[in-house]
């Protein structure tokens, strides 16, 4: 048995003295972690899904620290056990049927191109790009009259819809070159954010709320979660 | 690598390898900005949250990555946000640098209402994440620089150490914190009573969930109802109730409640002097404002941070 093993035999079996959820087993699961991942010793491939796997075997490994039998196998040996039955799982293809949505691009070497080169070819960018019209056309309109009616220290021409608008990307102004052009005093000039942070975002922030989410991320192991 | 340093306690960086999912996300988020240059921040946000989370889901530290403002397509427009919601705790901002840079700053709507800030090192040519440190309060300069940062090994212990802070706003969205559970389940025989004690206010659009608070002894339990109200678009209407427990007819005397600002300020305190069935406390309050209630009978004492 080598120190590694060693090592993390003795941090599991700290960790499992602990209820689970506990700040203790958190931090004990810290130090487990970051051991195996700067030891270099998992088992690597390089495949587009191996990332996957290694998130996967991560949460349900930290999560089921009970499964694992000292008398049986060591630390590293389970880890990869449960590892490469994810890889399995993945390279069966179940995995990618699952996900077909998903159009990471791969070259011939395995290498995923910067995403951010992709954009401008991208065949997803017209859909995408909605929310900033929508959003856009939402402040301009205005239906309710309710932006306009919020404004920072009863000048009617400084309200949340003139603020928003020139925040709004691609010509995002800074805060100084607004308060510039309202001709605002040093004080005033302080306040204009935190006026914007807590009156005019919440607004915001509710039309983005209902123009839909994408869901939460979740791997696969989730499923195995009852909670 | 060098061997003796294998097993190194001194740096607590972390790797995180980035999964299909999260550079999916990234770059689908990338994708609806107009610019460039904005689309390179949102994609580098993007991961930087994503990839604390997934830091936070192996240990076992639950998160809402939906409820923070880099989940708003709106907000993430304009600002320049990477917020995580940690599950009853509050928004640990996850600051990405690039490979190789030591500093970062703060923008100022990052710069508030945070319980921490992370350091997320990102490579994009390795695919990796490296958490470099957190850090629970950053310097009045704005700029955070990674020797400020303490190691992550804490970040479990500090977590615990902070108050629970209630997000009021995803009720709307059905999502709720351990212990608030609905009325019914809570006070359900209290509920079939023909002449309900208390009378409640509440509209039907709203939501309404209960904690029961063990002050003591059995007949000193009290349920702590909360309802809230979407009025505007802007302000929420929540209404504080205090019931006594199934069996007793009366909330317990010397019952003292405190409604604290976020400036930890009194707005409302009072003592219940002699027998009487409820309490009931009427706010308004706009989304991002924060309140506190305090209950004290004796040497109990029940405090909750709400987030409206």
């Amino acid at each position: 048995m080598n120190e590694l093993d060693l090592k993390l035999r003795e941090l599991i079996a700290t960790a499992l003295l602990y209820p689970s959820q506990s700040s203790e087993r958190q931090q004990v699961l810290a130090q487990v972690h970051l051991l195996v991942m700067k030891s270099g010793k998992l088992w690597r491939e390089h495949t587009s899904y191996y990332n996957d796997a290694l998130q996967e075997m991560w949460e349900y490994c930290c999560e089921h620290l009970e499964e694992y039998n000292p008398d049986i196998k060591g630390p590293i040996v389970w880890l990869d056990d449960e590892l490469k039955k994810r890889l399995r799982r993945m390279r069966d293809g179940k995995y990618r049927q699952q996900r077909r949505f998903i159009t990471i691009k791969q070259t011939e070497q395995g290498v995923t191109n910067n995403p951010i080169d992709d954009i401008a070819s991208s065949p997803d960018i017209q859909p995408a790009i909605e929310i900033w019209e929508k959003t856009i056309q939402w402040v301009e309109e205005d239906p309710d009259r309710q932006l306009r009616s919020i404004c920072f220290r009863k000048r009617p021409e400084i309200n949340a819809q003139a603020l928003i608008l020139r925040r709004i990307p691609p010509d995002t102004l800074a805060w100084k070159t607004i308060a510039a052009e309202f001709k605002l005093n040093l004080q005033e000039t302080k306040d204009l954010p935190k006026f914007y942070h807590r009156k005019c975002l919440p607004l915001l922030r509710q039309f983005g709320l209902s123009q839909g989410y994408i869901e939460q991320p979740s791997t696969s192991s989730s499923s195995a979660k009852h909670t | 690598m060098n061997k003796n340093n294998q097993f190194s306690d001194e740096d607590w960086s972390i790797p995180i390898p980035l999964t299909t999912e999260i550079l999916h996300i990234a770059r689908q988020f990338a994708n609806e900005q107009p610019i460039l240059e904005k689309a390179q921040q949102v994609y580098l946000n993007t991961v930087a949250v994503c990839a604390v989370n997934n830091y936070l889901r192996i240990i076992g530290i639950c998160t809402n990555i939906t409820a923070g403002d880099s989940w708003n397509p709106s907000i993430r427009l304009t600002e320049d946000v990477a917020d995580l919601w940690i599950t009853g705790k509050g928004s640990l901002e996850c600051r990405p640098i690039k490979r190789g840079a030591l500093s970062c700053d703060i923008p100022f709507s990052a710069g508030l209402d945070r319980i921490g800030y992370i350091i997320v090192e990102i490579d994009e040519d390795q695919k990796e994440a490296i958490l470099r440190g957190f850090t629970p309060n950053i310097p009045a300069t704005g700029r955070l620089s990674l020797s400020e940062l303490d190691s992550l090994l804490q970040l479990p212990s500090y977590l615990h150490t902070l108050r629970p802070l209630l997000n009021l706003s995803q009720w709307f969205k059905n999502i709720f914190e351990a212990g608030w559970e609905s009325v019914e389940t809570v006070l359900d025989s209290q509920l079939t009573q023909p002449d309900l004690a208390f009378r409640s206010k509440s509209k039907p659009n709203n939501l309404k969930r209960c904690k029961l608070l063990k002050l003591g002894s059995p007949e000193a339990t009290v349920a702590l109802i909360v309802t809230i109200t979407s009025e505007s678009t802007s302000n929420t209407n929540i209404l504080i109730e205090l019931k006594p427990n199934l069996s007793q007819n009366y909330l317990p005397a010397n019952l003292q409640i405190t409604l604290l600002d976020e400036y930890e300020q009194e707005i409302i305190d009072t003592k219940i002097e002699e027998s009487k069935q409820y309490i009931q406390l009427d706010l308004t309050g706009e989304p991002g404002e924060r309140f506190s209630i305090k209950i004290v009978l004796g040497d109990e004492s029940f405090r909750e941070d709400f987030l409206v």
